[in-house]
């Protein structure tokens, strides 16, 4: 299981094992796939594209100007944790990996973006969250790697600590 | 709509520095009272986003303390929404566009006045 610590000059250092760098580095693909020709009827995509107005026409309008930087902001994620990922160093089958004050934010947001999508997709509740996987589901994966993402969000959100770290 | 114009300090400043201009309210055109009203940023609760995660996009974006970004977040979670931000429509909109840049669910709304 991973390891997370502050690293210098405000970086933070998340050491992973060889598999669980293996999973992350599926994650770019994955968000990049959804995001080459995004279908806005689709749901897991309205929920990377929530809505700005309640009103349909000022909403669309809204998305007409902004969505465009918002999926260059996710690309930007993805490629950021893509590169993390490939240059990380190596340590035993160790990956070590650093996340600079300038890539921390990113990564995190397309962490989550991963998150938001294997949540759409298995139509998570709040109620989700209390019950174990169930090895026998056919989502197990898909859950136990939600589960996985959560608690790595979490960890690297306390590395950074209270308002600092990542961007300095 | 109930445009309670005298309780707008920003449109009554406006009014009182503009010479030209009638001291009438009603002259005041649809556009130019948008655009002197405030805009609530509203975060949405949604059952994926992790409480940690929504405390610490309000304390980057916003510059919050750790203590503000919580009792927000908190009140998402509770209520099911938050006004997290108010301010004119062209900021509101940019607050909104970066939290969905970190996939919070974020709206902007007419300030009631």
């Amino acid at each position: 299981m991973f390891r997370v610590r502050k690293g210098p000059r405000g970086s933070v250092i998340l050491e992973l094992e060889h598999e669980e760098a293996l999973i992350l580095r599926t994650l770019p693909d994955r968000i990049r796939k959804l995001l080459e020709a995004p279908d806005f009827g689709d749901r897991v995509v309205q929920r990377l594209f929530p809505r700005a107005y309640k009103d349909p026409s000022k909403d669309a309008e809204f998305r007409e100007l902004l969505s465009k930087d918002l999926i260059a902001r996710k690309l930007e994620g993805a490629a950021a944790l893509e590169k993390a990922l490939d240059e990380a160093t190596e340590e035993d089958r160790d990956s070590v990996v650093t996340l600079t004050p300038a890539t921390f934010d990113l990564v995190l947001a397309c962490i989550n973006d991963a998150r938001l999508i294997i949540g759409t997709k298995l139509d998570i509740t709040e109620d989700t969250w209390k019950a174990d996987v169930d090895p026998e589901d056919p989502d197990a994966f898909e859950l136990a790697l939600l589960h996985y993402l959560s608690v790595l969000e979490e960890n690297l959100i306390v590395a950074v600590g209270q308002g600092g770290g990542g961007k300095e | 709509m109930g445009y309670s114009i005298a309780s707008n300090e920003v449109h009554a400043a406006r009014m009182a520095s503009d010479t030209r201009r009638q001291p009438d309210v009603i002259e005041v055109t649809r556009e130019e009272r948008s655009r002197d009203r405030t805009w609530n940023v509203i975060v949405w609760n949604d059952p994926i986003n992790l409480m940690s995660y929504v405390t610490f996009v309000l304390q980057r974006l916003f510059g919050y303390s750790l203590e503000v970004a919580t009792r927000l977040m908190l009140e998402v979670h509770n209520e099911g929404r938050s006004i997290v931000a108010t301010m004119e429509r062209e900021r509101a909109e940019h607050a909104v566009a970066r939290l969905h840049g970190f996939g919070l669910q974020a709206t902007l709304e007419k300030q009631e006045v």
